[in-house]
């Protein structure tokens, strides 16, 4: 199984939203890093065929070796295909149940299926205890995870997640994290997302969005590499910190536990001056390496 | 004050209130231009008049002298004529040549009846006054010989009308001119009611607009989010809807000063025959004023009550339908009171108030708890006092927090009584339907706004029908009706005939005989009971006199056409039947089919992408495009038949009770309406035809409005488009633009006027449309990119 995307573009009038994008994925995780604006979403839309492309194609091979364009495949490549979007529009006036049996009819599931999957998705995004309720009457969250179980249910190959974990609580967000893990295998699983952790430890690859643009696509152990020996603990006193943050891209302020002074987590090229030592990279800090600067969001 | 600024600079750049109010002008425009165009074909220009009134003005003797000659001229003129036709001389005698003007155009006749109408005005109304007052004096003279109390309503309310009248008589001020202009003016209705459908329009959006930009729990999050903002937008939205008045107003006036032209303003306005009764002694320029603060005060009124509609509702739509409601009804009532407009019920009424022209025209009075009250002091206070509640009831709502009230109280209480009855049942692993259909039935009807709006669509439906069908018949009527019943209902036969000749000889036998009944009674040749037995009959001739000449009417036409035509007609009392084949463009009908059409996407096309439409889930999912459309499409076609089913119901069931429907197996040229149609037709196979061809219409209507919904996102103005596109055309036709009738689908839809015309059988052609339009937007479904 394999999709592939080429020198796909897209623009809002004169704004480029994509620029020629291309990449291919095969089973696993897939992470979208990029800043607000970067064509994320734009690229789901695209991929999801709600949005056409101003350019390029989306060919999939279902894993008989045969490439076939996924618009032309339209209800064949739809059927596979599972989706949540960033602002899940969802009926107000239909219960949690009721929306994931409409799902159901939807997306062509028996009765028997839909019988036996719902509860079991319900109880993995923990909505079991509301099936009742109204979604008008969801909190933030509920309605996020309910947006995820729409888009697992029927168990699809491809699964596109638009910022499945905004808006979560942290318990909520490792559980989302493992049950996506946990269902991954064997599936096409496509994540934007600007929570870092969330992917760090999940993704095979990670492909950074800048203005439309692929800046880097690998695996997230590759991308750590890049900047191992770039990021540093510097210790300093509190009325300096403002200086620092002014010399250096600080990614994190701390306390040091003996010395009861401020431990900054620090980008940098060189070693900076002082006692500083190294600190092991995280993915976060790759993202910010790469669009700390307001100079490289502008 | 820099929120109301805010506030009016929202609305100046929303492009919805713009785009409405530029229609609404455009229109005004138009139809200003169109009928002052038509009055000044009918008016004797200025250029040609005023050198006459200048003339009459300094030597009227002069003047008169010279109509006195005209009119000389024109009497040898008839008399030559006479003299032609009596003697049969074959000469053609030659008219006078013009006297006025050099071609005879406009012709003398006009010129100097126009002249002597203005010269005549101030006796004219003198006389007139006198008769209202005798007439108010006789009355009350009347009162006192049989001893009326003078603390009663009748002597008060005549006592008040001889009052009024008498001190205009000796102070109304009617100045000599060319009197033009003005009372077009002031009698045209179209734009004040162009102004009330921009308030609907505009109005009803102010609220609403800031729930669903999201904004509202933020502005209501801030210091001065509240009272203060919300009557700056009150305020701001009033002043809007008032300049928009003014400006249609102003438009009226300046196509009509372009073509008419005015007459003086300081003349009194009872220099107009319009106005002969206005119980004021107003100037022109006064009443000017005074007719536009009323009508700005209609407005006002109608503004408010729809801004407490828009705070309570959440649904654009709704509070939409809230104005069209309040304009919709008091259109009806006042339409269908018309015929006596001194009816309190006639007068309290919005529309009556906003026309200004009805509401003032005489001294009205009516009775509160026995003492007389002034209708229109009346009518203006409690106008003057509901808008100032309404006004506050909207802010106050607003800055309570109960702007869309039915999101959170009512919603809350549903889903608590909805889980209590689905937690009774005690079925855990319950099982849903698998047909989208159910799904999309299900979103249709089971929300809020089709909760609420259904019932009252049904309520408005039953009020009109109680309103419209009424069995109310004249007594000609009622004896006629009582004829065909008790006689002759069913086919033709001689037998019938002779009755018909036998009750002509009694009738006409009867009243002729009176003089000499009255003669022989007074001479004693017959006896006082002889007298009254013939008295009795002569009552009973002369009451059905005229029913029964209507009846032979009907049955010469009847025979004649069974001759011709070789089909049997029947007797039938016609007015049921015509009732309800010429009527059927039912107002709440349509607006449920237009709202439901557009609601059935509005859950996927109504919100924005940032703000999450389900669309685009639908769109990745199996069945999600076609299928969906198709279910879609079907519960659209299938509430447009159920709608149309009950509207039909409740139509034939209140026209069947009231009026009476009897005779569905008789020919359909019994009914004089359909004199010419073809004789094939029984009147059940017509009321086939005819329905079928208005649920066709129905359906067809659906499917535009279904397509259009689809086609763009922004639902809101889909209904409104649609429904201005609907109702415009119609109303129109009823302030009389020739031209609007044929873009009027409302006279479609009665389909028997066109059909009994023998026009416009094409729009049988029409049912083609339903399956293109259901072809394109299948293909435009699939092929997505719909929630850009
Ligand atoms: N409907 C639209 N019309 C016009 N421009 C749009 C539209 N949707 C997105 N854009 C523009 O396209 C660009 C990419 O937007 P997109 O939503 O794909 O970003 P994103 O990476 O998903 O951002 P975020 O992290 O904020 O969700 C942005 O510049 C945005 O302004
Ligand atoms: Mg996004």
């Amino acid at each position: 199984m394999k999709l592939c995307i080429e020198r796909v573009s897209k623009s809002y009038g004169s704004n480029k939203a994509l620029k020629e994008f291309s990449a291919s994925f095969e089973p696993g995780i897939y992470a979208f890093l990029g800043p607000n604006g970067a064509g994320k979403s734009t690229l789901m839309n695209i991929i999801t065929d709600n949005l056409k492309a101003d350019g390029g194609q989306i060919t999939f091979d279902a894993g008989d070796g045969k490439e076939e364009n996924a618009r032309r495949m339209g209800l064949r490549f739809r059927k596979r295909l599972g989706y949540m979007p960033q602002y899940p529009g969802l009926y107000p006036d239909f219960t949690v149940e009721r929306f994931l049996w409409y799902m159901a009819a939807l997306k062509g599931m028996s009765k028997g299926q839909a019988k036996e999957q719902i509860p079991e998705i319900l109880k993995a995004v923990e909505l079991d205890d509301v099936p009742r309720r109204r979604i008008g009457a969801l909190s933030g969250g509920m309605k996020q995870r309910l947006g995820l179980a729409q888009a697992v249910l029927g168990d699809p190959d491809i699964l596109i997640l638009d910022e499945p974990t905004a808006g979560l609580d942290p318990k909520q967000r490792i559980a989302i994290r493992n049950f996506i893990s946990k269902i991954s295998f064997n599936k096409i699983v496509l994540i934007a997302t600007h929570v870092v952790s969330d992917i760090e430890f999940i993704a095979k690859d990670v492909i950074i969005l800048k203005k439309g643009v692929v800046e880097d696509n690998a695996p997230p152990a590759q991308l750590l590499r890049k900047i191992e020996g770039k990021v540093w603990f510097l210790p300093c006193e509190e009325q300096e910190v403002q200086n620092r943050q002014k010399q250096f891209r600080v990614t994190n302020i701390g306390r040091e536990e003996e010395s009861g002074k401020a431990l900054l987590r620090i980008l940098s090229e060189e070693k900076p001056d002082g006692t500083v030592r190294t600190a092991p990279p995280t993915l976060e800090d790759y993202y910010l390496y790469i669009f700390g600067d307001v100079e490289s969001r502008k | 004050m820099k929120l109301f600024f805010y506030e009016f600079y929202k609305l100046l750049r929303s492009k919805t209130v713009m785009a409405v109010c530029a229609i609404m002008l455009l229109l005004n425009l138009g139809l200003s231009l169109y009928s002052a165009g038509r009055v000044n074909k009918a008016t004797v220009p200025k250029e040609i008049l005023e050198p006459l009134y200048t003339e009459y003005w300094s030597s009227p003797e002069k003047v008169n002298e010279r109509h006195e000659e005209w009119q000389k001229i024109q009497d040898e003129y008839a008399e030559k004529v006479n003299d032609a036709i009596k003697y049969g001389f074959d000469v053609d005698v030659e008219p006078p040549p013009p006297f006025l003007t050099e071609t005879g155009i406009p012709s003398d006749y006009r010129i100097w009846d126009k002249l002597y109408s203005d010269v005549n005005r101030p006796k004219e109304y003198d006389d007139a006054m006198t008769e209202v007052i005798n007439r108010a004096l006789k009355t009350l003279a009347a009162y006192d010989v049989s001893g009326l109390s003078h603390e009663s309503y009748a002597y008060q309310y005549q006592k008040q009308m001889a009052d009024v009248y008498q001190k205009l008589r000796a102070e109304a001020y009617i100045g000599f001119e060319n009197t033009r202009g003005w009372d077009l003016y002031f009698t045209s209705a179209a734009p004040v009611l162009f102004a009330m459908a921009a308030v609907v329009l505009c109005a009803g959006y102010l609220f609403v607009s800031e729930k669903s930009t999201s904004f509202y729990p933020i502005g209501h999050a801030s210091a001065k989010g509240r009272a203060a903002h919300g009557t700056a937008k009150f305020f701001a939205g009033l002043l809007f809807v008032s300049l928009m008045t003014l400006l249609l107003l102003l438009v009226n006036g300046l196509a009509i000063g372009g073509t008419v032209g005015f007459g003086n303003i300081y003349n009194g306005i009872q220099s107009y025959k319009a106005f002969t009764y206005l119980p004021y002694n107003f100037s022109v320029l006064q009443y000017l004023i005074c007719d536009t603060l009323i009508k700005l005060l209609a407005v006002a009124l109608l503004y408010s009550l729809i801004q407490v509609a828009s705070v309570l509702f959440s649904d654009m739509i709704l509070s939409y339908l809230s104005g069209i409601a309040v304009v919709g009804v008091s259109y009806g009532v006042y339409a269908f009171t018309s015929h006596a407009p001194n009816r309190p019920i006639h007068q309290c009424n919005l529309i009556t108030l906003g026309r200004t022209d009805e509401f003032l025209s005489r001294y009205r009075g009516f009775n509160l708890f026995g003492r007389a009250v002034n209708t229109t002091h009346f009518v203006i206070a409690v106008a003057g006092i509901l808008t100032l509640l309404a006004a506050v009831g909207a802010i106050l709502l607003f800055s309570r927090g109960c702007f869309g009230i039915w999101n959170l109280h009512l919603a809350e209480k549903l889903g608590r009584l909805r889980t209590r009855l689905a937690s009774g049942k005690k079925r855990r692993n319950r099982a849903y339907a698998s047909s989208l259909f159910a799904y999309e039935g299900y979103k249709l009807y089971l929300n809020r706004a089709t909760l609420l709006l259904v019932p009252t669509l049904l309520v408005g439906a039953l009020i009109l029908s109680d309103i419209l069908y009424k069995g109310e018949e004249s007594y000609t009527e009622e004896k006629r009706r009582e004829y065909i019943e008790a006689h002759l209902y069913g086919e033709i036969s001689e037998e019938k005939e002779r009755f018909i000749e036998e009750e002509g000889e009694r009738i006409y036998g009867t009243i002729e005989k009176h003089k000499e009944m009255s003669k022989a009674y007074a001479r004693d040749e017959i006896t006082i009971e002889e007298f009254f037995a013939y008295m009795q009959e002569y009552d009973y001739a002369q009451s059905r006199k005229e029913a029964y000449e209507q009846l032979r009417e009907y049955s010469d036409y009847l025979n004649e056409t069974s001759e011709k035509t070789g089909v049997k007609c029947w007797y039938v009392v016609e007015s049921g039947w015509e009732t309800l084949l010429f009527s059927g463009a039912d107002l709440f009908l349509m607006i449920y089919l237009i709202y439901s059409a557009c609601r059935i996407w509005k859950s996927e096309r109504g919100a924005q992408s940032s703000r999450g439409a389900f669309m685009q889930i639908l769109l990745t999912t199996e069945k999600g495009r076609r299928k969906t459309a198709r279910s879609k499409f079907a519960l659209a076609m299938g509430n447009t038949l159920i709608a149309f089913l009950v509207s039909t119901g409740i139509r034939v069931y209140f026209i069947d009770t009231r009026i009476g429907l009897a005779g569905w197996r008789a020919p359909l040229i019994s009914l004089r309406s359909f004199a010419g149609v073809s004789p094939g037709f029984t009147v059940a196979g017509y009321l086939c035809l005819y329905f079928l061809v208005q649920l066709i219409l129905f359906c067809v209507l659906s499917a535009f409005v279904f397509s259009a919904a689809l086609a763009f996102r922004n639902t809101a103005a889909v209904f409104v488009v649609s429904a201005v596109l609907l109702f415009l055309p119609a109303l129109f036709v009823g302030l009389g633009v020739e031209l609007a009738k044929y873009i009027d689908v409302t006279a479609l839809i009665r389909f028997s006027g066109l059909f009994t015309a023998h026009r416009w059988y094409g729009i049988l052609l029409l049912p083609l449309f339903v399956p293109a339009l259901y072809l394109w937007f299948n293909r435009r479904i699939e092929k997505g990119d719909l929630i850009a």
